[in-house]
């Protein structure tokens, strides 16, 4: 039997950024699609989402095998009236879709922050 | 009494010995494992219930979505193709081997496994989701008027690419560096986006910035085309932009070339 670490409740690091002013919502998912945590209204339905950042997470990671092109590690989209942050993490990617009324700066720092977070609680060794 | 004795020195040990758990334990552990992202202890619990269980087609789709959650593509297709040869329909199996097409660059495989899978089960939103994006877009318009003339790619930029929507490519410079690759990886990365972008009502994509260890590629999109160059990481941001938005107004004076910067 296994229990999770303080460290690897990944669901309380999703929260915190969807708790940003202007954030829609978050999800951490792995790259076959796994949710392994999401805070998304309930008009977005999760499993579409999850198959589709997953893909896109592998497509951006993939870029690393085109010529003059390296590994990823956060990729911004913007739209009309908002933005998508997707960053890389050992788990899975993060994906955070935000509205216009967010601050830019201050949600990149949010991922960034985020991203060390679940970096650094997955090398601590899992309870047993 | 002689036989509760006898009974007595047999029980201890029976009590003691551990069973070994079933395989579908094992599988259901490793969901467990899985499910709180410890992937590499979740692929030994099922490769152990597999060694239990080898005809589990549970445990070889669990296994396979593990091997694509590791990056480790080449056992990952093996267990799904051993699932459909056993169960044609299975639909994780298509939908594991459909998004390992679509990272191949097959999109009319992907699409021909993921049409496979809705065929038996209509309600299945990941592999509809991902067919939007495989299904050629119907080209509305034509995507330049007036041809775009060449493009000289900026100083310091490794590469530029002007895509069509419908991923065609359009202008490439440098002329080496399998421009054509590249331009089918900008098209998908658009056509996800798009569809995220859609499912979350925050409107049309307009700009992007991949960033890289070493390169950043700055994107700008409209529906009928898509400009990435991509620079060294130690350029300035605004620099690069001042580039980007240039090159955009010139292919066509895009009406949203002053739009702010992803």
């Amino acid at each position: 039997m296994s229990a999770p670490t303080e460290g690897r409740d990944v669901r309380a690091v999703l929260e915190g950024l969807a708790a940003v002013d202007g954030v829609r919502g978050a999800l951490l998912v792995a790259p076959d699609g796994l949710v392994i945590a999401s805070h998304l209204p309930s008009d977005i339905g999760v499993e579409a989402l999850s198959a589709l950042a997953a893909t896109l997470g592998r497509e951006l990671e993939l870029r690393s095998s085109l010529p003059g092109h390296g590994p990823f590690v956060t990729a911004r989209f913007a739209a009309e009236t908002g933005t998508m942050i997707v960053a890389t993490t050992a788990i899975g990617f993060v994906v955070v879709l935000a509205d216009d009324r967010v601050e830019a700066a201050r949600l990149d720092e949010d991922v960034q922050a985020a991203v060390g977070r679940i970096e650094r609680s997955w090398r601590e060794p899992a309870l047993r | 009494m002689v036989e509760d004795m006898k009974l007595r020195r047999l029980l201890p040990p029976v009590r003691g010995r551990k069973r070994k758990p079933s395989a579908v334990a094992m599988f259901r552990d490793a969901s467990r494992h899985r499910d709180a992202g410890r992937l590499d202890d979740a692929l030994n619990l099922v490769l152990a219930g597999l060694s239990e269980e080898p005809t589990s087609l549970m445990g070889h789709v669990l296994a396979g979505n593990l091997y694509v959650a590791i990056r480790e593509i080449g056992p990952a297709r093996t267990e799904f193709e051993h699932v459909l040869a056993v169960d044609p329909h299975q639909p994780r199996a298509l939908l594991g081997l459909a998004r390992i097409a679509l990272e191949e660059n097959d999109a009319l495989a992907c699409r021909i496994l993921l049409e496979r899978a809705l065929d038996r089960y209509p309600d299945f939103p990941e592999a509809e989701a991902l067919l939007e994006v495989v299904q050629s877009p119907a080209p509305a318009t034509v995507p330049f008027p007036i041809p775009p003339p060449p493009l000289v790619l900026p100083r310091r930029a490794r590469q530029l690419l002007l895509v069509a929507c419908d991923g065609t490519l359009q202008r490439s410079a440098p002329s080496d560096g399998d421009p054509d690759r590249t331009a089918q990886h900008v098209h998908r990365v658009n056509r996800l986006v798009t569809a995220i972008l859609e499912r979350a009502e925050l409107g049309r994509l307009r700009g992007a910035m991949i960033g890289g260890v070493e390169e950043n590629t700055l994107m700008r999109c409209d529906e009928h085309a898509s400009l990435a160059v991509t620079f060294p990481a130690d350029l300035p941001h605004e620099a690069g932009w001042n580039e980007v938005d240039r090159l955009w107004r010139l292919v066509g004076a895009r009406e949203d070339a002053e739009a702010p910067h992803p």
